[in-house]
């Protein structure tokens, strides 16, 4: 892997004025660690199995490596399931309205790994069938406890049949996505400032698709952000990438550096006005009934 | 004791059964080897 240079405002060089840090808002949306520990730590518990496996293979025990292998497969996927089970938590927490992750990984991880336990006690350990199963069992119980259950449930849906907050749910992880591709593609340059700088880029985005998911009457109105803008952003970050990759052409650096601050201020503008809007309403609302409270004599 | 003790709980108890069941896989397969 190439090393990567560090820079960030408390570096040596972090006064570089190429990453404006004077300007941009400070990232508050960032992406979650792509490896939880604990997962981590399931992988690393599964390996003296994998070992097993590959001494089996010299003991030609055909029933032995099928399932010492097999059980170190389930550990391993049940690590992948809860880790990914874990980051699709976290991004529905993180959202006001929110569609349940498709799978619901966690629990799928859980039963995994308790399979990989009950198969490991009985073919690999020589435990009797019973309590093989019943360590299984356990450990299903154990991750369950553990990790928790993934969400099921939407969140936040609202108007008729909750049809305007599906709506605001899938323009929301559509740009998410595109933001995700931004990121990615300048992540492949190797350079901190500019990833920094999307990074940036991306918080303000995110905090209008909060914006929106509060209220999603404000979809119709930040539609032309969050698709054509942003669509036209990713198109841009992605060629970029390929130009800067090949040219490190500083004068597309500059240009594209430019493009990201505006876009991020119109987006904060159009925030502001989206919240801005809502006072209003409110304003009217708090009118309305105060008038109507000393008509009846009340206030 | 709070429900993130008990997440922690079931954590650790988890990822023991996975170890323990490994090693003694292992500790197992190595007394079957000639």
């Amino acid at each position: 892997m190439a090393a990567r240079k560090f820079g960030g405002r408390y570096s040596p060089d972090g006064s570089d004025s190429r990453t404006n840090s004077s300007e941009a808002p400070p990232v508050q949306d960032r992406p979650p660690r792509p490896v939880s520990s604990a997962a981590r730590l399931l992988y690393l518990a599964a390996i003296p199995m994998l070992i097993a496996g590959v001494f089996e293979i010299f003991a030609s025990d055909p029933l032995g490596i099928a399932a010492e292998i097999g059980a170190f497969l389930l550990f391993a996927v049940a690590a992948w399931l809860i880790n990914d089970g874990l980051r699709a938590e976290a991004v529905y927490n993180a959202r006001a309205v929110a569609k349940p992750p498709a799978l619901p990984r966690k629990i799928l991880g859980s039963v995994a790994a308790g399979l990989g336990v009950g198969i490991g006690a009985i073919f690999g350990a020589g435990m009797e069938l019973v309590p093989g199963l019943g360590l299984g069992a356990i450990a299903i119980a154990a991750g369950l406890l553990g990790f928790g259950l993934d969400p099921l449930t939407s969140k936040g849906l609202t108007g008729q049949d909750g049809r305007d907050g599906r709506r605001v749910a899938e323009a929301v992880e559509r740009a998410e996505g595109m933001v995700a591709e931004m990121v990615q593609a300048v992540r492949s340059l190797n350079d901190r400032a500019l990833e920094g700088r999307v990074e940036r880029f991306g918080a303000a985005a995110h905090e209008m698709f909060r914006a929106v998911e509060e209220d999603p009457r404000d979809l119709s109105r930040a539609r032309k952000f969050l698709g054509v803008y942003l669509t036209g952003a990713r198109d841009a970050t992605v060629k970029f990438a390929e130009v800067y990759a090949k040219t490190r052409d500083e004068a597309a650096r500059t240009e594209y550096e430019a493009l990201l601050k505006d876009l991020e201020r119109s987006f904060e503008t159009h925030r502001a006005g989206l919240l801005d809007d809502n006072r209003s309403a409110l304003d009217v609302e708090i009118e309305v009934l105060r008038k109507r409270l000393k008509q009846e004599g009340l206030a | 004791m709070s429900t993130g003790s008990f997440r922690w709980v079931g954590v650790v108890v988890l990822i023991a059964l996975i170890a323990v069941v490994s090693g003694q896989s292992i500790g197992a397969t190595l007394i079957e080897t000639p």
